[in-house]
């Protein structure tokens, strides 16, 4: 992964002081709320339900051990003892005081970690496939580019107070793990099929939120080289012309579609043809992609037989393991290697959260059996990406008592959601035990092996944080006359995909919310056709249905 | 209002020219967009400098052509929030090549000021009563990740990439 | 009208906290319960006070019912933010009950 060198270590070391120095001057008096909330934003530190909230950028969702430990030391010494694992592939901690924080960011550098940019209106932590460099059916590391981003987009002079926020992502697999459709910005790697060269695909104004869409490619094949200029240019077309006079027309997804797509990337081409940066950058992007790119060289994978017969000889043995092999782990791109998805959704359990003991037992196993890294998933789960076959027992066995084991990734209890009005000052109703309610009713693993691929997504307001509109099944909980009233769509998805999902009817209340999750199951799995995902038989069936399920027994 | 030069603070000479009233026959000026449009072929042969005041909707490609009589470039922040005049200011020294002073008025916080100077502003405008707090407020970054953001005031941030590309030809060589 | 009291985070460490007779508390049961548009504007003006000051920050008033155990927040937002996370009764104000 990549390491610091004394310029990064001096840059955060910098950014640290400066934060210092702002918060130490809001303490005084001499910054106003309104004046210090954009400045505080910018570093990550939002004040919310019950306190402030700390967001802490963990780039495109890769930690190392170490890092995990210092983050469990942080939930020990300033906050209540866990964090939360974020769809952003981030990590927030609920409840640190703001005299502290400057200390806590302190402890950060100290691993090479910060808050920059985990919020406000400029370029957010840059988000990729929590797979890449391990995935069977990757094309390109998108990483290295990731973390070119994550240096391009500090404290960018011209482009940190945009008209919103901006968030990027990069894939380098067809089969998208990123959501670069729903993004502002989404990049995916491919090889022009003529010369078999490695470029970008760039994807803009996709979005969730208030206003979903998916994003339109504005070019099919950039040049890698041409990237930083690119996204210049596409970042000045926004931070001039994106909307200031509504903040929820603001995103660059609303100038896309006000400008139209053909307007819009003709706006971007003549930008990027005025100012398409000069030989000196050429050659210092591809001189720091190689010196990035040598940080995510291959570790020192074994040669290995394609099969380890004492695993096999396991999985036969112990349904148990067997059903987490089958649900939580994937095909490593080295033979004799698996990919091990490590579940933050135990059966009544709060989506993301993990506490210090289990964070540092997490640190400990990645030493022992993943090369000592780890990665966040979007859908708050953790990624041990370099396992032996003959090691996924022994690792089995380690995580299943601390309540990681539990084999549902992908499955119905693998819920996505944000933290709702539990925590969030934004929030219009709780999402977290609407969560743990349908987690608790579909506890049955073999059920949900049995209902198959389905992803249940939960958000606490139209900010989407939750993706409710690219879940398989979407939950939108909004506050109807002072109670928490729960609106449910059906055939959205956040892969190569995408596609926005339909409200089904009228809302539910918290109630009603899980029977009404328990009719759409049993509707599917009553109609759907021999091998028939719930995503394809929404798209094949529609609606109708499932209307006829939920609603046909209520009068009138 | 006096304005910041780098740590420096200088008065304001300018002379702002009310909608109605005729434009002075000496003395250095500021005009707004439409003033500066109507009466552009009167000002040239004036022997003190003619600048403009934009606001952020008005794009500073209307000034291409008076780009090299102009001494000074105004750009108004109608709140720190709004930040089109950073783009602006960088198309005016990266895009046109102008060599003459940019200024940032309206309202800013002094959190700004390197990022104002990266994106090529010379002068922050800055209500007197506010001055110790600009001052005290001036954390720098010594490094920046951007290329082509070169300070106009004080010492440059170091580039980062220039700066390793520099070390690696080093220690290449 | 409905019974208000006033509300907001205190600004060095985003404790909830609520106006009461001699200050800002933690316990909404202490918090002063305005009950005339006087009253309001009372703890409005006492609100924007110590926002200039900077003790405290958001703060905003909340309609509430009395209650024998003391002001109760009508909507259920309040109820969380005078509690803590529902999910977590062992966080929060509601931990040391």
């Amino acid at each position: 992964m990549y390491r610091y060198d004394e310029f990064d270590e001096a840059f955060v070391r910098e950014r640290t002081r400066q934060f210092r120095n702002q918060v130490a001057r809001r303490l005084r008096g001499e910054l106003s709320e309104e004046e210090f909330r954009p400045l505080r934003l910018m570093n990550g530190l939002y004040l919310q339900l019950h306190a402030y909230m700390l967001r802490v950028a963990i780039p495109y969702g890769v930690l190392s051990a170490r890092q995990m430990r210092q983050l469990a030391m942080i939930a020990e010494r300033w906050d209540k003892g866990y964090g939360h694992f974020t769809t952003r592939q981030n990590i927030q901690f609920n409840w640190p005081a703001l005299k502290d924080v400057p200390d806590i960011l302190d402890a950060l550098a100290d691993v090479e970690m910060h808050a920059i940019q985990t919020s406000g209106n400029c370029i957010r932590n840059v988000t990729t496939d929590q797979w890449a460099g391990v995935a069977a059916d990757e094309v390109a590391d998108p990483r290295p580019w990731c973390e070119l981003l994550r240096q391009w987009s500090s404290l960018h002079p011209e482009f940190s107070f945009l008209p919103r926020k901006f968030k990027i992502a990069v894939t380098g697999s067809p089969h998208d793990r990123a959501a670069v459709k729903v993004h502002d910005i989404g990049l995916r790697m491919h090889r022009d099929p003529a010369t078999g060269e490695a470029g970008f695909e760039v994807i803009v104004g996709g979005g969730q939120g208030r206003t979903p869409m998916i994003g339109k490619t504005i070019r099919g094949f950039l040049p890698l080289h041409q990237l930083l200029p690119y996204l210049s240019a596409i970042m000045r077309v926004y931070n001039r012309h994106g909307r200031r006079d509504n903040k929820y027309k603001a995103r660059i997804k609303i100038l896309v579609h006000e400008l139209g797509q053909g307007e819009f990337t003709r706006e971007v081409e003549a930008e990027f043809a005025r100012d398409p940066g000069t030989d000196e950058v050429y050659a210092l992007t591809e001189a720091e992609i190689s010196r990035i790119a040598r940080h995510f060289a291959p570790p020192p994978y074994e040669r290995l037989a394609e099969r380890h017969p004492r695993h096999d000889a396991r999985v036969f043995a112990s349904q148990d393991f067997a059903r987490w092999v089958r649900s939580n782990t994937a095909r490593h791109k080295v033979q004799g290697y698996a990919i091990v998805n490590v579940s933050l959704k135990p059966t009544g359990g709060i989506p993301g959260d993990a506490d210090a003991a289990q964070m540092r037992l997490l640190a400990d196993l990645a030493e022992r059996y993943s090369h000592g890294e780890i990665r966040v998933t979007h859908h708050q789960n953790l990624v041990l990406p370099d396992v032996r076959l003959g090691d996924l027992f022994a690792l089995w066995e380690e995580l299943e008592p601390a309540g990681l084991g539990t084999p549902n990734v992908g499955l119905l209890g693998d819920i996505i959601a944000c933290p709702g009005m539990d925590y969030c000052s934004l929030a219009t109703a709780r999402s977290i035990p609407i969560a743990q309610a349908i987690s608790r009713r579909f506890q049955d693993l073999d059920r949900q092996r049995e209902i198959g691929p389905l992803e249940i997504k939960i958000s606490g307001c139209i900010n989407a944080c939750g993706h409710h509109h690219v879940g398989h099944i979407g939950i939108l909980g909004v506050d109807k006359q002072g109670r928490e009233l729960y609106q449910v769509t059906l055939g959205g998805s956040a892969a190569e995909d995408a596609s926005l999902g339909s409200i089904v009817g009228p809302g539910f209340s918290a109630d009603a919310v899980v029977d009404a999750i328990e009719t759409i199951v049993a509707t599917y799995l009553d109609q759907r056709q021999d091998g028939e995902t719930f995503l394809a038989f929404t798209h094949r069936a529609g609606l109708k249905p499932f209307k006829e399920a939920l609603y046909a027994a209520a009068p009138g | 209002m006096p304005l910041l030069r780098g740590d420096q603070v200088v008065a304001d000479e300018r002379v702002r020219v009310p909608v109605d009233a005729p434009v002075p026959a000496a003395g250095p000026l500021l005009l707004d967009l439409a003033r500066l449009t109507a009466e552009a072929e009167h000002l040239w042969h004036r022997p003190d400098g003619v600048g403009v005041e934009l606001l952020p909707a008005q794009p500073v490609e209307a000034l291409e052509d008076w780009l090299d009589r102009l001494d000074l470039v105004a750009l108004r922040f109608p709140a720190f929030t709004d930040g089109r005049p950073f783009s602006s200011a960088r198309i005016l020294r990266a895009r046109y090549r102008f060599g003459g002073e940019i200024r940032a008025v309206g309202r800013l916080i002094p959190d700004q000021a390197q990022f104002l100077r990266q994106c090529g502003f010379t002068t922050i405008e800055v209500d007197d009563a506010d001055l110790p707090r600009w001052r005290a407020a001036q954390v720098r970054m010594s490094l920046t990740y951007q290329l082509g953001y070169a300070e106009s005031a004080g010492p440059p941030a170091l580039s980062v990439f220039r700066a390793r590309h520099a070390r690696s030809g080093r220690a290449a060589a | 009208m409905s019974s208000q009291i006033a509300t907001a985070n205190r600004l060095t460490d985003g404790e909830v906290v609520f106006l009461g007779p001699a200050g800002w508390v933690t316990r909404i049961e202490r918090a002063t319960v305005a009950r005339s548009d006087s009253e309001v504007r009372a703890l409005q003006a006492l609100l924007r006070q110590a926002e200039a000051v900077n003790e405290i920050v958001d703060g905003y008033l909340v309609a509430v019912e009395e209650t024998a155990a003391g002001p109760r927040p009508v909507h259920y937002r309040e109820l969380l933010r005078g509690s803590g996370p529902s999910v977590r009764p062992d966080l929060g104000k509601q931990a040391s009950r």
